[in-house]
């Protein structure tokens, strides 16, 4: 197909690509990413604010340390989100549940937790890897209602996620709102956890929505020496893992085979009911360590900010970028989590929302998606005749 | 006495909340008869807030907001259909994309205007400009069925659109192009029908349906400016009840309705006593009602072999 370009000697051609080279897929990303930022910045000259006044501001906040390290606390959570989502994507398993499924994790994750200030203890180095455990299993769990669902009476995956997202949102708040159960100012957290308060020299907000903060010795300690949170290093060993499955096991193939076409793998004699629980137990757990390293890492208490952060949204965008590959989903996520970072800062600064970040995010999507145009079509200028 | 007013508030209630997703769910239901899934709705629904709520301000009229809303939801959803229609790529991947920048976009605006461009004396002008019910005179006055004549005039206008929409798709030619397109486009293709046009059209309408739908929320049922989400999930229900109403813009009128229902229960269940210690979790009780609906959906038609228009979420080439 080639259309002429009116008035010169010539015309675009497109063609399909018969093979695609490997570095097109990350060409596209990288440049839907910049592309987007560049694009983004009409919308601050809707509102009022020079974009290159804006864009040396993110470049200085990208510079310093201490807003590195809060890049890297926004990117950790979104490391796992992303993650998780590489082996249902992979399968054209569309799990937009990453927000429920990494909020059931932290919920589970601050079970222990929510004993220890009510006066139950475990021994201290057992806190850690049975937090870690509850929140991979508690977000399994909920990733596997919509599997089953949509396994054995074809239940739209997309909807069902999506409302056990609102569900777990509001679990949250039923646990720490004012009265609830978690909250704070629960009586049974009265005698230890104002102990501790009273030690740290802290007053109890009354009405405020959150649970007692996890203790010191459950919470993920920096790397010594750095700044970086120790979470990072959980976060690239599940990284390596995982690419390892998708790449040398039978799993791996199998999910490669559904992605490709589902009545094939059927025929093929792979059990999809079984593939997809399996899948989805691992891609809710990945995303319920999320919730996990959200309140062991840096924000150390359950609220309901934790849910309206976005982490588990942010993981579509950062996987779809990363094109489901488990290396690269941690790449994009630092790189969302200064873009994250920044619209915080922007909100103090310059009074924009930060609501912008989540609007740069969809650009970038959206130009992301048009881009895959080119990863399966050549666009090439040619001389007509005459 | 009393009884009986508690039942027609409810109603009122109902009808007035679940026309926020009927006008949403109509317009996905053309869409989706196209062949066209746009998962952006709730996107759109949040820029046809900002943008019905500024101009309804801004030009003291809400009509000209639900204008507004409607063309600019309409020109975002021009991107779904290129993306979906002219390049055939992933629908799924383009309506997640325009949820989440609308998402952004919408909410952003609406922090910006709030702070920046509203002045109190705007800001003073939101009661005036908002819809209330227009009680038509005696009917209004009756038992229970005096609700349906006390409504603000969108919800009477949505109500009609449904009936106008059954008809269009089903009683005349453009509808059964529509549906044909929808459901084999080589066939209708070959039959000289122009595929594209019909698409763009379909997805088009819809997603300004998703705005005006926006701007009906915003300016009917909860008229005020914040800097945060406001649609909260309904358009994801919205697109839940295209699947529940199978397609059909009727039984869209009463999936509607019923989710206005579960949604307004909220208020009268938070009064009762047994439920008082767990009122935030009775804000997620219709979304657990859409995964036991869907459910219960999706196994009758699995049953009886009906189910979404048969090229659904396939992109159309002639090759």
């Amino acid at each position: 197909m080639a259309i002429r370009i009116p008035g010169t000697k010539y015309a675009v051609k497109v063609e399909k690509r018969l093979v695609v080279r490997r570095e097109i897929p990350a060409i596209v990303s990288i440049a839907s990413a910049i592309a987007g930022i560049l694009l983004g910045g009409l919308i601050f000259i809707t509102v009022g604010v020079s974009p290159v006044d804006v864009y040396s501001r993110i470049a200085r906040i990208a510079a310093s340390p201490t807003a590195l390290m809060g890049a890297i606390e926004i990117a950790l959570p979104i490391m796992f989100t992303s993650m998780a989502l590489v082996l249902p994507f992979r399968m054209a398993f569309y799990n937009i549940g990453g927000e429920g499924q990494f909020e059931l994790g932290a919920i589970a994750a601050m079970i222990p937790i929510i004993f220890y200030w009510s006066g139950v203890d475990l021994p201290q180095f057992l806190y850690l890897p049975i937090m870690f455990m509850l929140a991979f299993i508690a977000g399994g769990l909920w990733g596997l209602l919509p599997a089953f669902l949509r396994a054995k009476w074809r239940v739209n995956e997309i909807l069902v996620t999506l409302m056990l997202n609102t569900i777990s949102l509001q679990l949250i708040w039923w646990l720490t709102t004012p009265g609830g159960p978690w909250n704070e100012a629960n009586p049974v957290f009265k005698e230890r956890y104002l102990a501790y308060l009273k030690e740290l020299g802290v007053h109890l907000i009354p009405g405020f929505k959150g649970t007692p903060v996890v203790p010191e010795f459950a919470r993920l300690p920096r790397i010594p020496g750095t700044l970086v949170n120790s979470g990072i290093l959980l976060a690239i060993i599940i990284a390596a893992i995982l690419y390892f499955v998708c790449t040398k096991t039978l799993l791996g193939y199998e999910v490669r085979v559904v992605g490709d076409s589902e009545r094939g793998a059927v025929y093929a004699g792979i059990n999809y009911l079984k593939l997809v629980l399996i899948v989805m137990f691992i891609s809710g757990g990945l995303a319920g360590l999320g919730g996990f390293i959200g309140i062991t890492a840096f924000l150390p208490k359950l609220s309901p900010e934790i849910g309206i952060a976005g982490y588990g949204y942010a993981g579509i965008i950062v996987a779809w970028l990363a094109r489901l590959n488990p290396i690269a989903c941690l790449l994009v996520s630092f790189f969302f989590g200064i873009l994250t970072k920044s619209a915080d800062l922007l909100q103090q600064e310059l009074k924009i929302s930060r609501f912008i970040a989540v609007g740069f995010e969809g650009l970038i999507f959206i130009l992301l998606v048009l881009g895959d145009f080119f990863v399966h079509y050549k666009v090439k200028l040619i001389k007509v005749k005459r | 006495m009393v009884e009986l007013t508690m039942i027609n508030q409810f109603l009122i209630g109902a009808l007035t909340v679940g026309t926020i997703y009927l006008i949403a769910t109509l317009g996905e239901v053309l869409a989706e008869r196209s062949g066209i899934v746009n998962l952006g709705l709730e996107g759109l629904m949040e820029v046809g807030a900002t943008v019905g709520i500024i101009v309804a301000i801004f030009m003291e009229n809400p009509w000209l907001g639900f204008l507004a809303a409607f063309i600019t939801a309409a020109i975002i959803s021009v991107i779904h259909a290129f993306a979906c229609i002219t390049l055939k790529l992933n629908q799924f991947a383009s309506g997640l994309a325009l949820y989440i920048f609308g998402l952004g976009i919408g909410i952003t605006f609406r922090g910006y205007a709030r702070d920046v461009m509203l002045g109190p004396k705007e800001l003073m002008k939101i009661p005036k400009i908002r819809l209330y019910p227009v009680k038509i005179p005696l009917l209004s006055d009756l038992p229970v069925i005096g609700a349906l004549f006390s409504l603000n005039v969108m919800a009477y206008f949505a109500a009609i659109l449904s009936v106008v929409f059954w008809f269009i798709l089903f009683k005349t030619r453009i509808g059964l192009n529509i549906r044909s397109v929808g459901e084999n486009p080589a066939a209708a293709d070959a039959a000289g029908i122009n595929v594209f046009r019909l698409r763009y059209i379909a997805v088009i309408i819809g997603g300004g349906m998703a705005g005006l739908s926006g701007a009906y929320l915003i300016l009917a049922h909860t008229p005020q400016i914040m800097g945060a989400p406001i649609i909260l999930g309904r358009g994801w229900i919205a697109i839940a009840l295209v699947i529940f109403s199978f397609w059909n813009p009727l039984r869209a009128l009463l999936g509607a309705y019923l989710f206005g229902g579960l949604e307004i229960a909220y208020f009268w269940l938070q009064g009762i006593e047994v439920f008082k210690g767990v009122i935030p979790l009775l804000k997620a009780v219709p979304h657990a009602s859409a995964i036991i609906l869907l459910t219960i959906m999706s196994i009758e038609a699995l049953r009886r072999r009906i189910g979404a228009p048969e090229a659904l979420g396939k992109p159309y080439s002639r090759e």
